[in-house]
């Protein structure tokens, strides 16, 4: 079986990737962070809708979000490409958290156009100093695994669900961390999971973020179906969010719930946690990344090519005819255990295999097509 | 050598199960006869299920039927609305 | 001045094919789609899990955007799943008058067939754009956004027979210049203030005037003009209504940043 590798990282963290970040603090910075990324080899960047406007009540989340997205140990160095002096404190709270960043203010070089000319020789000198970094065997306490689904249809709580709890029980009981999320995608399942809550306290928080949600929908008063389950699900046989949630829950296989954590909000122990994150494929999947996670394993049933800039994203699809539809974008396939080819214990097994494959240093699909998608969670407007 | 199940009813007490190949009229799954065509990943009653009663799958309520659902036929949005979260009746109130 | 005439009797003083994602999970597909073709597209993160007016409201900026002036015709991308779903966003641009062609990932089998039939459609789109003609423009078809009130430079563009459209109430500039699209404003005049960067705007020449000295003189490269009288102001809409590109053209500048109603689900 596929040895465990990373790069360890001085403030002890482990990347399983080595991404140099160019990273827009605001909009007004996105081409610029966009351009300089396109031109050095193996930069990154992501694009967002975040303006930074003074008294936004959303600003210490966004903040947050942008801070441990930065600070994940599968970047190896970040160009933080700001305007001026105000996005300072966002580089010094990456700095805070033990990440290498250097602030690119375009104030500094009179717009876009010196901004990047500027930031390609850093940039350029930042990729030449994190190529020194290298692999070491990792411990798997270090790893963080985030359980994503999207584009659920009915066969996601029958195959590739169930198959990545019994792949996310055995990363627990080996001492890494799991990570389920999506809360609006928990609602009918939240007392199953309290259930395995390791104390009280876990219990009640299990409980008390669904039913926060579900108060917040009421308080809207509109028909959630079309939003909650969407039209796909909906077309693939899901007919409650219930019954989505549900399949949902099986991600998290049998393993007990050590803890319920904020959106971005690392961990502190391993273990199997639930993090407060909307059903949004994108803000979740930031979330999680920005809470640590290395590798998310994404299970499917309509198809969904989405990825992370900075960390694999596996795909495993719910049905072998989305499988071989979407070639290139989806790398599992669980509808193996509905044609017999697997058992829900081999599928299981593999996706196991696969996310140490992965974390190891094995490309995923999102990562060979260059998915990078964004997205700032807003809880204000 | 056993035939692939054609449906799949999770846990005993469920009164649904989710077809796993297109189903048709006519057709029999789980010793239910098959009254209408049946889509890949959707459901189907096991027993007739009365307007308020609940859809129990994985041995849990996924909602509550909205009419009276007779065995073999189609079960979803059409007579099914979720226990939990606002519907259509919502917007039909708004 | 010219402009390109759209079937609906207005004028474009752009003439884009953009490939627009209907969600989110597209906007990689979209973006390949465009790099590769010549077409403009906008990143943005939405497209799912709206609910209500949220959801009403954003199909609608997406279709404002979709169907104004400067754009010739649009490629949808889909994803398929998603609550706006794309195949009705594509109908109700095409309702509205505008060329549209339709790209599902789901529907095609994948990314890279998604991206080869978009960019088929691009090409086919841009040929017919190229071959249609330039036409005068006539002053009364030309339509000003303004992203902040200023009733002096708005009197002085008016003066030219030009209509002259305002930013809704509660919208920052930048969520503003969405709007203003959609109202089908050729070309916004973006009024920085105190601490504001400038902005730019994927279908819409954004003519960037930046009101405070500070931030003027130092990101001087990605403004048009400084403290500039209305006369220059008039002259440099001219000048970019006759096809001379701004600030924000030149460095391919395609912010899209959305008011929302609702947090997403």
């Amino acid at each position: 079986m596929t040895e465990l590798t990373g790069y360890r990282r001085a403030n002890g963290t482990w990347g399983v990737r080595n991404h140099l970040l160019v990273l827009p603090a605001r909009t007004a910075a996105n081409r610029a962070a966009e351009e300089i990324a396109d031109a050095v080899e193996g930069a990154v960047s992501v694009t967002h809708e975040w303006e930074g406007l003074p008294g936004d009540p959303d600003a210490g989340l966004v903040a947050r979000t942008l801070t441990g997205f930065a600070a994940n140990p599968n970047v190896g160095a970040v160009l933080l490409v700001g305007i001026d002096d105000g996005d300072r404190p966002l580089a010094r709270a990456i700095a805070g958290r033990g990440q290498t960043v250097h602030l690119l203010a375009m104030a500094e070089h009179g717009g876009t156009a010196g901004a990047v000319a500027a930031g390609v020789g850093i940039a350029e000198r930042l990729a030449t100093s994190i190529a020194g970094w290298e692999r070491e065997p990792m411990p798997l306490s270090a790893l963080a695994v985030g359980l994503e689904c999207g584009g659920s249809d009915a066969l996601s709580g029958i195959t590739a669900n169930p198959a990545l709890g019994i792949a996310s029980d055995r990363l627990v009981a080996a001492g890494a961390t799991t990570m389920l999320s999506e809360v609006p995608e928990l609602v009918g399942a939240e007392e199953i999971l309290a259930a395995r809550a390791i104390n009280d306290d876990v219990a009640r928080r299990m409980v008390a973020v669904v039913h926060d949600f579900e108060r917040s929908v009421e308080a809207l008063g509109v028909d959630i179906r079309g939003a909650q389950p969407t039209p796909g699900n909906i077309d693939g046989g899901l007919t409650t969010i219930e019954e989505k949630s549900l399949g949902a829950a099986k991600k998290a296989g049998n393993a007990p719930l050590t803890g319920v954590v904020d959106f971005a909000e690392p961990p502190t122990i391993p273990g199997l946690y639930v993090m407060d994150t909307p059903g949004h494929d994108i803000e979740q999947m930031v979330g999680l990344v920005a809470g640590g996670c290395q590798v998310v394993a994404f299970t499917t049933g309509r198809g969904t090519p989405t990825g992370s800039a900075i960390a694999p994203c596996l795909k495993i699809s719910t049905n072998t005819a989305i499988f071989e539809r979407m070639e290139g974008d989806i790398d599992l396939d669980a509808g193996a255990i509905l044609t017999g080819e697997e058992t829900l214990q081999s599928m299981g097994d593999r996706i196991h295999d696969a996310i140490l494959e992965v974390a190891a240093g094995a490309p995923t699909c999102s990562e060979r097509r260059g998915n990078r998608e964004f997205a700032i969670r807003r809880t204000h407007y | 050598m056993a035939e692939r199940p054609r449906a799949l009813q999770l846990d005993p007490a469920d009164n649904v199960a989710v077809a796993v190949v297109p189903l048709e009229a006519g057709d029999v799954v789980l010793d239910v006869p098959v009254r209408e065509a049946i889509r890949f990943g959707h459901k189907l009653a096991l027993r007739d299920i009365a307007a308020g009663e609940p859809i129990l799958k994985y041995h849990e309520v996924i909602g509550r039927a909205s009419r009276d659902i007779a065995a073999g036929t189609h079960v979803h949005v059409h007579n099914v609305v979720s226990a939990r979260l606002p519907g259509p009746e919502q917007e039909a109130a708004a | 001045m010219t402009g390109r005439r759209r079937p609906d009797g207005r004028y474009g003083v752009r003439d884009h094919v953009l490939v627009l994602p209907s969600v989110v999970c597209s906007t990689n597909a979209a973006e390949t789609i465009a790099r590769e073709s010549g077409a403009v597209h906008i990143t943005h993160q939405h497209g799912c899990l709206h609910v209500g007016d949220d959801l009403r409201h954003t199909e609608g900026a997406l279709i404002g955007t979709a169907t104004n002036p400067n754009v010739g015709a649009v490629v949808v991308v889909s994803l398929g799943c998603e609550t706006i779903q794309g195949r009705r966003l594509a109908r109700r641009i095409e309702d509205a008058g505008q060329r549209v062609a339709f790209v599902g990932i789901q529907a095609e089998g994948g990314t890279e067939r998604a991206v080869a039939a978009g960019r088929d459609a691009v090409a086919e789109f841009r040929e017919l754009l190229d071959a249609a003609p330039a036409e005068p423009l006539p002053d009364d078809a030309v339509v000003v956004g303004l992203d902040r009130p200023d009733d002096a430079l708005r009197a002085a563009l008016e003066a030219r027979g030009w209509q002259v459209v305002d930013a809704p109430e509660g919208l920052s500039a930048a969520e503003s210049h969405v709007a203003l699209a959609g109202a089908g404003a050729q070309v916004i005049v973006s009024l920085r203030g105190a601490g504001e960067a400038p902005l730019g705007f994927a279908v819409c020449p954004v003519v960037a005037v930046g009101r405070d000295p500070a931030m003027y003189a130092a990101l001087h490269d990605d403004f048009d003009l400084g403290e500039a009288g209305v006369d220059e102001v008039v002259a440099r809409v001219e000048a970019t209504l006759a096809g001379e590109p701004t600030a924000s053209e030149r460095r391919g500048a395609r912010d899209f940043v959305l008011h929302r109603l609702a947090v997403t689900m």
